[in-house]
């Protein structure tokens, strides 16, 4: 259960609710996942991991922000979801805490699926394990390009980095992973291949 | 062998639990309750008579029907009176008519997410930032009425016009460049900069940066090219922000990117130009911004900043900066043989035991490490409006009649420049702490606020206190 924050997040002293709830509903049936998604990969522990969504869309409740479209709206989103991983971070280092990672085991959905010997390999395991000990400025990379599959230059927009920021982060998170796991990665990225997954807490 | 794109696959069906959704909507059907007695207490308090010169509320009915007549005349929906009428509880200097027509296209808007909403622009006629550039010339409007075409055009400052984006304290300076203006008929504006320090150039920052992780400089690749071309990049700017890579409109052209950019660099060597200047460009009047500000020019998307650099100059201002420099720059030579090469090691190393001998002085306590960090901070402000006051800012306006206006603007700084900065420091560390960032002397004193989360809580005047503002310097 996640541990809700609004009070002191959300800035409940002086921010107010100015969006339809139907909006918000939608918003996290649209992007939710990809908020979840991008909370996991940031944060130590599932609890976390729902604090993080929980603040995202009561931020979003509280925001008034005029989104073009719904790529505007997801970018947004994920920024949000990123600044509040960090603030989590941010606190944690000040309060001088050390928190172990919770136990995220990756495996595929359909079980018996073609691809499931791979997904459920430990490569994989170890790989997700790799990225989630990436340097923060490298996995936020990384897991927008790769886990949600944003450009480069979609990628700048939400980081506000320079693309060719972008790329170097990549390179440099593909070189630390090539170190980390040796002859078990393949740095070369291809076109998805799996048409389906999961992450499941243990 | 495990691969990053397979990333997407695993993590593509996680789905957030299901009870999550249904906290939150608990959270915000509490927090909008919450909200409902001061809702009602500011309709009540605008129906009763707050409202006056053609806004007097009516009552259709139950409070459920509310409307009222906002300004102009225009009705305002319940949805945009509750909030114009919650935005007055808080003391929100919110134009009613504007605010409630943006919240309807927006934050109100019961429209689905991802559906192409309304654009702001236009909706609010009174709005400052109808242009995209956030920067436009209009014509004098003296009465209450536009000018005619060809009167003299004026120029206004918003608030947060000016303000530096980011607030990093290094070599360079990125200020919002949010000036705006209305007008009528105007077709196109053209923007330049004038002066030796003027330039357009491309890259959302400037390089080399310093690495961190390398403890030397690390040159973007493009730039790198045109330093080995002789461009001198090390001298102080002042620049439109741009984020075109050059590199990419080239392949978007359908060029190799090695063709395009040698074309366009010998192209601009050519003329006797640097390929990085770019001193004007042009935008439509009428182009909308994306939604993250940017707008299409002839050069890329560009962003409304002016971004200052004034490297040689920054690396001088004291002696711990100037031997962070002195080790960066021994750092970054290598050698033709090994004998060379560890000489330049030993040196590197060397000039490395210097610095942080410095830096640990500076750096002893909290206390002398925050005031090495104003004084560096308070110093970047200084050299940034020694760069400002060496370029013009020009604005030539085409309307659609055929007739031309153009203005000459200068920015300077505020008289007391030097303790608005000391203030916006002390503002930012008491809001986000030095951070360990600062304590790194392979960091420091490049530190920044940009990487955290920029949106304050609470308003604090400090961060919104002006620190440049802009005159007009046309000759007659």
């Amino acid at each position: 259960m996640g541990r809700f924050r609004c009070g002191r997040d959300c800035g409940a002293a002086g921010r107010r609710v100015v969006r339809d709830e139907a909006f918000i509903a939608q918003a996290m049936d649209r992007w939710g996942p990809a908020v979840w998604r991008t909370a996991l990969m940031h944060v130590p522990t599932w609890a976390d991991a729902e604090d993080v969504y929980q603040e995202v869309f009561i931020r979003l409740a509280c925001d008034a922000t005029e989104f073009a479209d719904g790529e505007h709206l997801k970018a947004w989103l994920l920024r949000v979801a990123l600044n509040r991983c960090r603030d989590l971070a941010r606190r944690r280092r000040r309060r001088g805490e050390v928190v172990g990672l919770d136990d995220i085991a990756f495996e595929p959905v359909d079980p018996g699926g073609p691809e499931a010997d791979v997904l459920r390999s430990d490569e994989v395991n170890r790989l997700m394990w790799a990225v989630k000990a990436l340097p923060a400025k490298q996995r936020e990379a990384v897991q927008l390009h790769y886990g949600e599959g944003l450009s480069c230059d979609e990628v700048a927009r939400v980081l506000k980095i320079k693309p060719s920021a972008v790329r170097m982060r990549l390179k440099r998170a593909r070189e630390r992973l090539q170190r980390e796991l040796g002859g078990a990665f393949d740095g070369e990225a291809r076109p998805d291949a799996f048409g389906v997954g999961a992450l499941h807490t243990a | 062998m495990a691969r990053l794109d397979q990333m997407r696959s695993v993590l593509g069906r996680c789905t957030p639990p299901e009870h999550l959704r249904g906290q939150v909507l608990d959270q915000v059907r509490t927090m909008r309750a919450g909200q409902r007695e001061d809702t009602i207490r500011g309709a009540h308090a605008a129906l009763s008579g707050k409202v006056k010169d053609g806004r007097d509320g009516r009552r259709g009915g139950a409070f459920g029907h509310a409307v009222a007549v906002a300004p102009g005349g225009a009705a305002v929906s319940r949805r945009g009176f509750v909030i114009a009428g919650a935005a007055a509880c808080l003391g929100v200097g919110a134009v009613g008519v504007g605010l409630a027509s943006r919240m309807r296209g927006g934050a109100g808007s019961g429209g689905a997410p991802g559906a192409s909403g309304a654009a702001a622009a236009g909706t609010d006629a009174g709005a400052l930032a109808a242009n995209p550039f956030g920067l436009a010339v209009a014509y004098a409007d003296e009465g209450g009425e536009p000018a005619e075409p060809g009167s003299p055009v004026a120029l206004e400052a918003r608030l947060d016009g000016l303000l530096p984006i980011g607030d990093t304290t290094g070599w360079y300076m990125t200020l919002k460049l949010n000036l705006a203006c209305v007008g009528e008929g105007i077709e196109t504006v053209t923007y330049s900069l004038a002066g030796d320090a003027a330039r357009v150039t491309d890259g959302s920052e400037p390089s080399p940066v310093p690495d961190p992780l390398l403890g030397t400089y690390v040159y973007d690749s493009y730039e790198q090219e045109l330093q080995e071309k002789g461009v001198n990049q090390t001298g102080g700017t002042v620049q439109f922000g741009t984020m075109g890579d050059p590199r990419i409109r080239g392949t978007e052209q359908g060029m190799r990117v090695d063709d395009w950019l040698s074309a366009r660099t010998a192209e601009r060597l050519e003329a006797g130009l640097d390929p990085l200047e770019m001193f004007s460009f042009t935008v439509d009047y009428a182009d909308e911004p994306g939604w993250d500000g940017t707008f299409a020019t002839e050069w890329g998307e560009a962003y409304r900043v002016l971004r200052v650099t004034f490297q040689d100059a920054f690396w001088a201002c004291d002696e711990v900066v100037a031997a962070k420099r002195a080790w960066l720059d021994a750092s970054a030579k290598g050698g033709e043989t090994s004998e060379e090469l560890q000489a330049n090691q030993e040196a590197a190393r060397a000039a490395r035991a210097a610095y942080e001998e410095l830096f640990c002085e500076v750096a002893a306590t909290e206390e002398s490490l925050y005031a090495w960090l104003q004084s560096v901070n308070r110093t970047c402000f200084g050299l940034a409006a020694e760069m400002l006051a060496q370029v013009t800012l020009g604005v030539d306006a085409t309307f659609a009649d055929g007739s031309t206006a153009h203005r000459d603007y200068r920015i300077e700084p505020v008289e007391n420049l030097d303790e608005v900065a000391d203030g916006r420091f002390a503002a930012l560390v008491e809001r986000y702490g030095l951070g360990e960032e600062a304590y790194d002397p392979s960091l420091a004193p490049f530190w920044n606020f940009s990487d955290y989360v920029p949106e304050p809580d609470e308003p604090d005047e400090r961060l919104t206190r002006a620190l440049f503002s802009i005159a007009d310097v046309t000759e007659a």
